[in-house]
């Protein structure tokens, strides 16, 4: 007991999941030091001559990493082929030996004339190069931490089992690190989509991040519990709870182990239903779309990445360019969401007011509609991009009947305009929209006499019908995913859209998680969407379950009282 | 001085890795070398300079001026123009 009392856990978010235990690896990176202040004359060659000393160090740095990475046939090699070349890029050495001569600090120079060559490229149209500006920032720090002489600590050098406490994690940390021996990774900052949580998922490596100053309470090989099924790590613990966690790990490694087998699997269920299964996307990166391959198509992609981080709006082109390439990705549909914006989520490119209640204020399709222009812009490259692939047009946030005639007639509008000009574009678009406002869904009804499809957002529906800012960790048992008013919701939303035999699927969180889907299914729903991380365990529960034995449980469902009541029944029953 | 003018036709356009490779190519010639768009033909990039193809950022389907000063300019703009057309050295 006595040892008990001084068990330390802290949290975090678990953006890739299991179980690590193990020593830590404290890794605190270079944090360069800008000295602003101007030189005199006489320090001037002093100061080339470092920036010189910094750079041929950095050269030799990479040229080690590409001998390295060239050995393994890691094909990151060439991004360091292309470091070495910006270090030693001659219009860029040119104009930071200028700025010494103009009595600024060789570390200012370096700053300033990379920043601005960073700035030009965050600008331009092209993800591809918005990305290699990030690279600049890597490249920085590293002339500025070879001018100091210090070593470079790297994640790639490590020898024996760790797990990795750090500040945050940059790209070419993570390109280098080696993922046989880091067993895990907590981080201070990020969340879901940062850096680190992307790498950390594809390399199935166990992780936690935004733990606040985790830092300050651990040194170099502590022993801690990561469990990042819950978000937790866990300090100063004791044998007995040890020895917990490495069951909990055996039990999901093998989990994990049984559970991978049924991704490629068609989801047909045992009694031999089959459900269409679909990929959430918000990419068109490679590593994205790849999952293709598992799925019937793309039940949500989202839009709103190609209008963030940008100092302008996208062309329609540029748009046309990321929806035909998504198209062309599937040989199923895909439904593409018009922007979703407004409210929390802010853009560069547009000047939005501020909001009180930004989640009920001018968001989505209310935004859209306010700004034609963007939204015809939108539509018209959606439209181009629809002859090559088998496209669903789907609008968020529609509240009314009102707004779903008024998004109609903008797609009509958009039509005879590409008809004037001769443009072509399918002639199977199907044109739905998204239910995540109960007044919309309390008359599916009526509105799945009108649109072609629906699609269930869980999350804001969730949000909306229980008054929950699912933001607001205050109020976080507020929001229940299993609650049976909206669960009753769903379900008469998915008994109307059948009725009218309309396609009704869902997705948010509800469709990824095996639980909650296996009660829409029973509520007779056969389209589902979630993201790459849940196929797997979704088509298991699919292949394990009959149609029958879901009706029962999704009947038993609608007579439960509580959130908890029907999250322990589901679970017992479900095979 | 000797130029000549070529369309971009590789899929990722003037970016990261055919930037690189074309840098590194121009590298290879004494004369000084040059690259614009043919829509703006007076902003000239160095183009030994990746930094410069980059925030250039030319993409698909443009058509680019290639310009060459010294002694092997037709040389190096004839040997550019052909590595644009064979692709940019990707697979």
């Amino acid at each position: 007991m006595d040892q008990n009392s001084l068990v330390k856990t802290y949290h975090g978010i678990n953006v890739s999941k299991g179980v690590a235990l193990g020593k830590v690896f404290v890794y605190s990176p270079f944090v360069p030091i800008i000295d602003n202040a101007k030189i005199s004359e006489d320090k001037v060659e002093e100061e080339i001559s470092k920036f010189k000393l910094g750079q041929s160090r950095a050269v030799k740095e990479i040229e080690d990493i590409v001998d390295k990475l060239t050995k393994a046939h890691d094909k990151k090699a060439d991004i360091f082929v292309a470091h070495k070349m910006l270090i030693l890029d001659p219009d860029m050495e040119e104009e930071i030996i200028n700025s010494i001569k103009n009595k600024n600090s060789a570390s200012k120079s370096i700053d300033e004339v990379i920043k601005k060559y960073k700035d030009m490229m965050l600008l331009n149209e092209c993800e591809c190069i918005r990305d290699k500006a990030y690279d600049l920032s890597d490249i920085e720090n590293r002339i500025l931490r070879c001018i100091l002489g210090f070593e470079e600590i790297n994640l790639a050098d490590i020898k024996e089992p760790v797990i990795v406490v750090t500040h945050d994690l940059t790209p070419s940390d993570t390109a280098t690190l080696n993922k046989e021996m880091i067993k895990g990774i907590i981080t201070e900052v990020g969340g879901q989509t940062s850096h680190s949580a992307i790498i950390a998922r594809s390399y199935d490596i166990p992780a936690v991040l935004g733990v606040t100053d985790i830092l300050k309470h651990v040194k170099n090989g502590d022993k801690i519990i990561l469990d990042a099924l819950k978000g937790d790590v866990i300090l100063n613990y004791d044998e007995n709870l040890y020895k917990d966690f490495e069951k909990k790990q055996k039990c999901y490694l093998v989990e994990l182990a049984d559970i991978k087998k049924y991704l490629d699997k068609e989801p047909i269920t045992k009694d031999g239903t089959n459900i269409s299964v679909n990929l959430n996307l918000a990419s068109t990166k490679i590593e994205d779309l790849k999952n293709a391959k598992y799925v019937d198509g793309c039940g949500l992609f989202r839009t709103e990445f190609i209008f963030m981080g940008k100092q302008t709006l996208p062309t329609e082109d540029e748009q046309f360019e990321i929806y035909k390439k998504v198209l062309l990705s599937f040989k199923g549909r895909v439904t593409i969401r018009t922007l979703d914006i407004g409210g929390d989520k802010k853009l560069d490119c547009m000047e939005l007011p501020k909001e009180d209640n930004p989640f009920l204020g001018e968001r989505a399709l209310r935004l859209c509609l306010n700004h034609l222009d963007i939204f015809k812009t939108q539509l018209k490259a959606i439209f181009r991009a629809s002859i090559y692939g088998k496209l669903n047009v789907m609008f968020p946030m529609v509240g009314t009947m009102d707004d779903v005639t008024n998004a109609y007639k903008v797609v009509d509008e958009v039509k005879k305009e590409l008809d004037a000009k001769k443009i072509k574009y399918s002639k199977d678009i199907k044109v739905g929209i998204m239910i995540e406002i109960p007044s919309i869904g309390l008359i599916s009804d009526i509105v799945s006499k009108e649109v072609d499809f629906a699609s269930i957002g869980t999350n804001d529906l969730c949000q909306y019908s229980l008054a929950v800012d699912r933001l607001n960790p205050n109020v976080s048992k507020y929001y229940q995913m299993y609650n049976p008013g909206v669960l009753r919701l769903i379900n008469y939303i998915v008994t109307s859209f059948n009725n009218n035999k309309k396609i009704v699927s869902v997705c948010g969180e509800m469709g990824g998680n095996p639980i909650t889907a296996a009660i829409l299914i029973g509520f007779g729903m056969r389209t589902l969407s979630m993201s790459a991380s849940n196929l797997a365990c979704v088509k298991k529960m699919i292949i394990n379950n009959s149609i029958e034995d879901l009706e029962k449980i999704s009947k038993k469902v609608l007579t439960l009282k509580t959130n908890d009541e029907i999250k322990d029944y589901v679970t017992k029953h479900l095979k | 001085m000797y130029s000549e003018k070529v369309i971009l036709k590789n899929a990722t356009g003037l970016h990261a890795r055919p930037g690189s490779n074309f840098a590194m190519k121009a590298l290879n010639f004494k004369s000084s070398i040059f690259v614009s768009r043919s829509t703006e033909p007076e902003k000239k990039f160095n183009g030994k300079s990746l930094m410069k193809l980059l925030a250039l950022g030319i993409n698909q389907g443009e058509e680019i001026v290639i310009e060459a000063n010294g002694e092997d300019e037709k040389e190096a703009v004839k040997s550019l123009v052909e590595f644009i057309n064979s692709g940019c050295g990707e697979e």
